[in-house]
């Protein structure tokens, strides 16, 4: 019972996860032309310290 | 909209200097190593590479000053002029005159090629008269003074009247000074104009200016803003002001200029030429002026009429043949090592589900796609070196009349070689494309060329179906060939597809292409391996996110619901069994009809349906499908399995080289990336537009997969092929 239960919330996360990142890239489509793409795209620059705590502009994020 | 150049409140403000922050804009001719400078003072990894038109977006990272300031540093995409002649240059304009909501910069830094100064001094001129304090950093000074090139930096400060910092970027060198001046800077009296314009013309221009300063342009601006009007032939509304009160103030100023001895169209570049031709002459000595540079002889055999497309053609085949045979040894260590973190998870559990779930969906599904890691890390050093040795916009060059055929120039064909690391960046580097019809017919094909997502599922199959034998007297392998047949293929399909669009729905003339030729240059090792790093990292990324939940959920429907089978039965039949009375047996059964004309059965047509969400995803679904109940926990290669699959219905093998060579076909065509959708739709034009032209993208692709394959399969079959 407790395996079927585990089994059963990692299928929900790995389901929910896709979910998210499919509706990210949907609405990816409708940001400002300067902006990124999504990070799972595979052509964002890799981050840094730095970077991370640089200031970006909203519609970067 | 504002018009005001003048620096932001709080850049000069004297306060505690930890708190003071300063906003930096990196701007400059393309190819002169800004993304590089950036990199370096930011110590982010923006990609970088030795042809024009590498950034085409705007990137923002950040450093400390000398004193602590905070300094944001903005990266925009190259620019020539202050005249947007395509999307990627607009965007480095509207940072610099801070229009679409952007910020305007404390500070400018213009990053200028040493060795090509007089050139680049055009957009210095510009970029002074925007009154903002401004830095010449005179970059690449060693390639310069390898060309026999010395520039006088004291000299320059004097003519330019703003500060002058020679930087080696790649070396870091210069980066000290660059970041004190990006502070005293602010400090200095503002930039004018460094030329003087001749009093007839400025009287000719004069109602034109005092127009554009009544709304708002400081005298400096409007004259810049002038000057361009005369030379733009369409005009549009100019910042403050509209089209119906400018155009006739700008046809008044042209017959005047004319009236004057001068040519309104050519003013322009005329009077910021001549100006830096004469900076030229007093700064620059160059001490091999009009000889032959390495470039120029490495060039005579590389755009070679006859010796450049055999030159470009070997260099393909030598790419992909090593990508096939060299990181052979590298993926059977991953294979290996792989194998055994499965033995070893499968020896410590218990029999069950969870197992199951570890074993056969998160090993048996991601790690099918890990072993491609060494692959991906090849290509991806080969498309750096191509990148970095300059060599990049000289295969557009020798494309450029194929391409021209087509009806697009050779600057698409940029875009296209980069479509064969990744589609999405491929489509944004069109934005270096002026002509817009000609930037959405490129964006159209990108995706034909096969991206590396697509390596996984060539590899498998063709290191299942091919055999390794050798060919053409030896000097290849066949599975390489195969290899670059499936590149070729998408390639040769890009050109016609291209050509279909420009005759019909993308109609338009040919223009002729401009494009800079840098120079060569050995790459740069650690930036290579940085970039083959980065790589290899997002695709980790991606086979732990994306490829991990994919293989989750295709394990729990191929496990689910079970069934019971009779002890009697075999462990292969009892496998089988309880794959196709599982939830993703009965829908690959759904699936079936419509691909068993293709040759393929259910389980290859769940493993197309769910690669909908990356192309990966079909090794891992296969992965998982065929570990799903192994009686045998010991791992097989996938390709082994595949090989040896056996028809129950026929008792022969299930695929056959004839299968796999439709399937490779399809994935050469099928558009399988919802990223590359995505970035469709917002480079196209965004809203309804954009989503039609992914639609047509999404359909013509799937379509031609989709009949490419039946030709292959069925033509095949005719022809006595199984």
């Amino acid at each position: 019972m407790a395996e079927q239960l585990i089994i059963g919330l990692i299928v929900l996360a790995a389901t929910l996860f896709i979910a998210r990142r499919s509706w990210r890239t949907i609405v990816a489509a409708r940001a400002p032309k300067g902006a990124g793409c999504d990070s799972g795209c595979g052509c964002a620059p890799a981050a840094t310290p730095i970077e991370r705590s640089a200031q970006s502009r909203p519609d970067q994020q | 909209m504002s018009t005001s150049f003048a620096p932001r409140s709080g850049a000069s403000v004297p306060v505690d200097a930890s708190q003071r922050r300063i906003r930096v804009a990196l701007v400059g001719n393309p190819n002169t190593g800004k993304s590089t400078l950036f990199n370096a003072l930011t110590g982010m990894r923006q990609r970088v590479g030795n042809f024009a038109g590498v950034t085409v977006e705007r990137v923002e990272g950040a450093m400390r000053g000398p004193n602590g300031e905070k300094v944001t540093i903005v990266d925009v995409p190259g620019c020539y002029a202050l005249s947007p002649a395509s999307p990627d240059e607009e965007i480095a304009l509207g940072v610099l005159r801070g229009t679409g909501g952007e910020p305007l910069p404390d500070v400018v830094v213009v990053v200028a090629d040493a060795l090509h100064l007089e050139r680049n001094l055009y957009l210095v001129s510009q970029v002074l008269e925007l009154g903002v304090p401004t830095i010449v950093a005179l970059n690449q000074i060693d390639a310069a003074a390898d060309a026999g090139v010395d520039v006088d930096a004291v000299a320059l400060i004097h003519e330019l009247g703003t500060p002058v910092v020679p930087t080696i970027a790649t070396r870091g060198e210069g980066l000290d000074v660059l970041r004190k001046a990006m502070v005293s800077v602010l400090d200095l009296p503002k930039p004018v104009r460094p030329f003087q314009i001749a009093d007839d013309i400025a009287e000719a221009l004069a109602p034109l200016t005092d127009v554009l300063r009544a709304h708002g342009a400081s005298a400096n601006i409007a004259t810049h803003d002038a000057l361009r009007l005369l030379a733009v032939p369409k005009l549009e509304s100019w910042y403050g002001a509209s089209r119906e009160l400018i155009a006739p103030m700008v046809d008044e100023a042209r017959i005047a200029v004319a009236a004057a001895g001068s040519n309104p169209r050519s003013l322009e570049a005329e009077l910021r030429y001549g100006w830096s031709s004469g900076v030229v002459a007093r700064t620059v000595v160059d001490r091999n002026a009009g000889a032959r540079t390495t470039s120029d002889r490495i060039d005579a055999v590389v755009l070679h009429r006859v010796w450049g497309p055999v030159l470009f053609i070997a260099v393909m085949i030598f790419v992909f043949q090593g990508i096939f045979t060299w990181a052979q040894p590298a993926m059977t260590g991953v294979e290996w090592s792989v194998s055994k973190i499965g033995e070893a998870i499968g020896s410590l559990l218990p029999a069950g589900d969870l197992r199951g779930l570890l074993v056969d969906g998160v090993i048996g599904g991601v790690g099918s796609v890990l072993v491609f890691l060494p692959q991906i890390a090849m290509l991806f050093l080969f498309i750096g070196i191509l990148e970095d040795s300059g060599y990049m916009a000289r295969a557009a060059y020798l494309m450029d009349r194929l391409m021209r055929r087509v009806g697009l120039h050779g600057k698409s064909f940029i875009p296209m070689i980069s479509g064969f690391a990744c589609a999405v960046p491929a489509i944004m580097a069109t934005r270096t494309i002026e002509e817009p019809k000609d930037r959405l017919a490129t964006i159209m094909v990108v995706p034909l060329m096969s991206c590396s997502a697509r390596l996984p599922v060539y590899t498998l199959l063709i290191g299942a179906f091919v055999p390794p034998v050798a060919v053409l007297g030896g000097l290849f392998n066949l599975q390489g060939v195969t290899m670059l047949l499936m590149y070729l293929l998408g390639t040769v399909t890009a050109l016609i597809v291209a050509a279909f669009f420009k005759r019909t729905l993308l109609r338009g003339p040919v223009r002729p292409m401009i494009l800079e030729m840098p120079a060569y240059r050995l790459p740069n090792l650690r930036t290579l391996l940085l970039n083959v790093w980065h790589r290899a990292q997002l695709f980790l990324r991606r086979a732990g996110t994306v490829i991990l939940s994919c293989s989750v959920i295709l394990w729990a429907l191929a496990t689910y619901p079970k069934t019971a089978v009779p002890n009697t039965v075999a462990a292969d039949a009892a496998h089988e069994m309880q794959l196709e009375n599982s939830a993703l047996g009965h829908i690959g059964k759904v699936i079936e009809p419509l691909v068993r004309p293709l040759g393929y059965d259910w389980k290859i047509g769940v493993s197309i349906a769910a690669s909908f969400a990356a192309r990966e995803v079909f090794v891992s679904t296969m992965g998982t499908i065929y570990g799903v109940g192994e009686a045998d926990e010991t791992s097989v290669a996938l390709r082994d399995r595949l090989r040896a699959e056996i028809n129950p219905n026929t008792g022969g093998l299930r695929y056959s080289p004839l299968v796999a060579l439709g399937l490779m076909v399809f994935y050469v065509y099928a558009l399988m990336c919802i990223s590359t959708v995505a970035v469709t739709v917002r480079e196209a034009g965004g809203g309804r537009i954009g989503w039609r032209w992914a639609a047509i993208q999404f359909g013509y692709m799937l379509g031609l997969a989709y009949f490419a394959a039946l030709a292959v399969y069925q033509g095949g079959r005719m022809l006595g092929y199984q």
